[in-house]
Formats: C-alpha cells, structure tokens, sequence
C-alpha cells in the first residue's frame, strides 16, 4: 500500500522524471521504473506520448519557462485586480451605492405621480 | 517555487488555497504540471503554438474555477480538464487538425479506463507459469514486449535495441497484450 509520503513524493518529483526520461540520459532500471509506472498513470503517459520525438530538449525547457511565466503573470494579474477592488475607497463605494439608491427611488416617485 | 511550498503535496497546496485564497498557491500546483498539461495538448493537437494557446486556456479555465469545486485529487481532475479541451478543440474543426469525426470518436474511446492485467512485482512460481502459459497464446509482438518489459525488467529503448520496434509500438504491444492476456488468464483460471 502506498503510504502519503511516497504520494507526495511522486507528486513533487513527476516532471522531473519526465523531464529526465524525455532527455534520454542512460540509465535502464530508472527507466523501466518510469515506464511502469506511467502505464498505470495515463496523464504521464499522454503527457509522454505528445512530447517523446517532438521537440528537442531545449525546445522542451523554453516552452516549460514560458509556460511557467505566464502562470506567474496570470497569478500576478489576478492578485493586482483583487488588490485594485479592495483598495478602492471604501466612501467612493458607499456614496456611489447611496447615490444608486437615491436613483431608484426618485424614478419609482416620480412614475407612482404620473399615474 | 520557494522551498516550503516545493515540499507541499498536491492536497496541501489545495487546502493552503483553500484557506487563504492566495492564488499563489494554485500557481505552484499549476508549474508542477504544466510541461505535462502541454503534453498532453501535445498529443492530442499535435500542433507546439496550438499546444501552447490551448495550454494556457486550460491553466486561465482552472485559476477561474478551481475555488468552485471539491477537488479531492488535483492531477486527475487537472487531466481531465486538459483532455476534455483539446478533444473539444478537436470536435469544433476536425478538418484543422485532418482528423474525421472517427477519428475524435477512437481518442475519447481510447481515453477511457480500460480494465488490464496487473503484474505484481514478485510472482510466484505457479503464476509465472500460468503467466507463461498466457503469453503463448497472444500475438507474438505483445508477447515478446510483455516478456522483456515485465519478466527481464527491460525498459523501452532496450526493447527497441532488441525488436526492433518503435516506442509507440512498444507501447500498444505491452498496453493490448495486458488486456489479451487478462482475457486469457481468466480463460485458464475459470477452466481449472
């Protein structure tokens, strides 16, 4: 049975091993490890199957940094909106909900007069 | 990544999310995988620039929706998330990709979870001859694979050498002959 550990493990160190495996550096017994597991593990082996022949190596880690940076500067966008809405002057919301209020009541009077 | 988080697990990242709602932490998950989630638009779209924009719709899909579910195992939801997009890439214009609708069909059956024999590490005398027995009466390819992958600890490239077979070929062999010989095997078992 595999213990936490060994699941945290193998979820840290995965694309490393891919990596490894994709550079083709010898070394059997790794390799068949890997191999093993990834046929009971078909996000690795798809993973594997779409980049084994297709990029060189270097191809492979620029297209990983790119990646990698457009995450940072997606979290980096999502944080700077959500700090933009939450620095946004408490009063200016307030007075612009108050004005909001005041708007639609006068527009509920003056339609409840016509009448 | 900085040390404490590289050391979390997938659950843990979550959970840290979870309770601060830091989308920093969904950054780390998301680097841990993000070769793989390439990959696996690799595969399906066969295509590196279309890979990539695929790719990065996937990672903007899961920063948008990730604090929306129970996600008790990240890597299998974060696969089926990716495959699901590219085989909707696929179904939207399957003539960009030269591929029919067959075609698109065959992936997603392929992509199904397929029951297969397990081969435990150490087997006993009487199960590799049964094992044996088995492996004779499946083709001879997907014999000769399951045989060296399985019984000599061969790896792939090793394989390769001595076949003569590609690694995608390897691949099927091991992958169909497990399935035809979980068949068998049940065959030898239920007539003894």
């Amino acid at each position: 049975m595999i213990n936490k550990q060994e699941i945290k493990k193998h979820e840290i160190n995965q694309q490393d091993r891919l990596l490894d495996y994709l550079r083709g550096i010898p070394n059997n017994e790794k390799d068949h490890a890997f191999e093993k597991q990834m046929l009971n593990d078909p996000f690795t082996a798809d993973a594997l199957e779409g980049l084994y022949g297709q990029m060189s190596n270097v191809q492979i880690e620029e297209t990983q940094k790119k990646l990698n940076s457009f995450i940072n500067q997606r979290i980096k966008n999502k944080k700077h909106r959500k700090n933009q809405l939450l620095s946004f002057p408490i009063w200016i919301m307030l007075l612009s909900a108050i004005l909001l209020l005041i708007s639609i009541a006068g527009f509920i009077i003056i339609k409840l007069l016509k009448d | 990544m900085s040390t404490t988080e590289a050391t979390f697990s997938d659950h843990e990242l979550l959970e840290h999310f979870k309770k601060s709602n830091d989308s920093k932490f969904i950054g780390f998950l998301l680097k841990r995988y993000s070769l793989m989630v390439f990959g696996v638009c690799m595969k399906y779209l066969k295509d590196v620039s279309i890979s990539e924009d695929a790719t990065q719709t996937i990672f903007e899909k899961v920063i948008r929706e990730i604090g929306k579910y129970e996600i008790p195992y990240f890597k299998s939801w974060l696969y089926s998330v990716a495959k699901n997009h590219c085989l909707m890439e696929l179904r939207k214009s399957p003539s960009k990709f030269n591929m029919s609708s067959d075609d698109i069909s065959t992936l997603e059956i392929q992509s199904e979870d397929i029951q297969e024999i397990e081969f435990e590490d150490s087997l006993k005398e009487e199960q590799i001859k049964t094992l044996r027995a088995g492996l004779e009466q499946i083709k001879k390819e997907q014999s000769q694979c399951l045989n060296l992958f399985y019984l000599q600890h061969k790896s792939y490239k090793e394989i390769e050498k001595i076949t003569g077979f590609t690694f995608r070929e390897i691949k099927s062999h091991i992958q169909n002959g497990k399935r035809n010989l979980r068949i068998i095997l049940n065959k030898i078992q239920h007539d003894q």
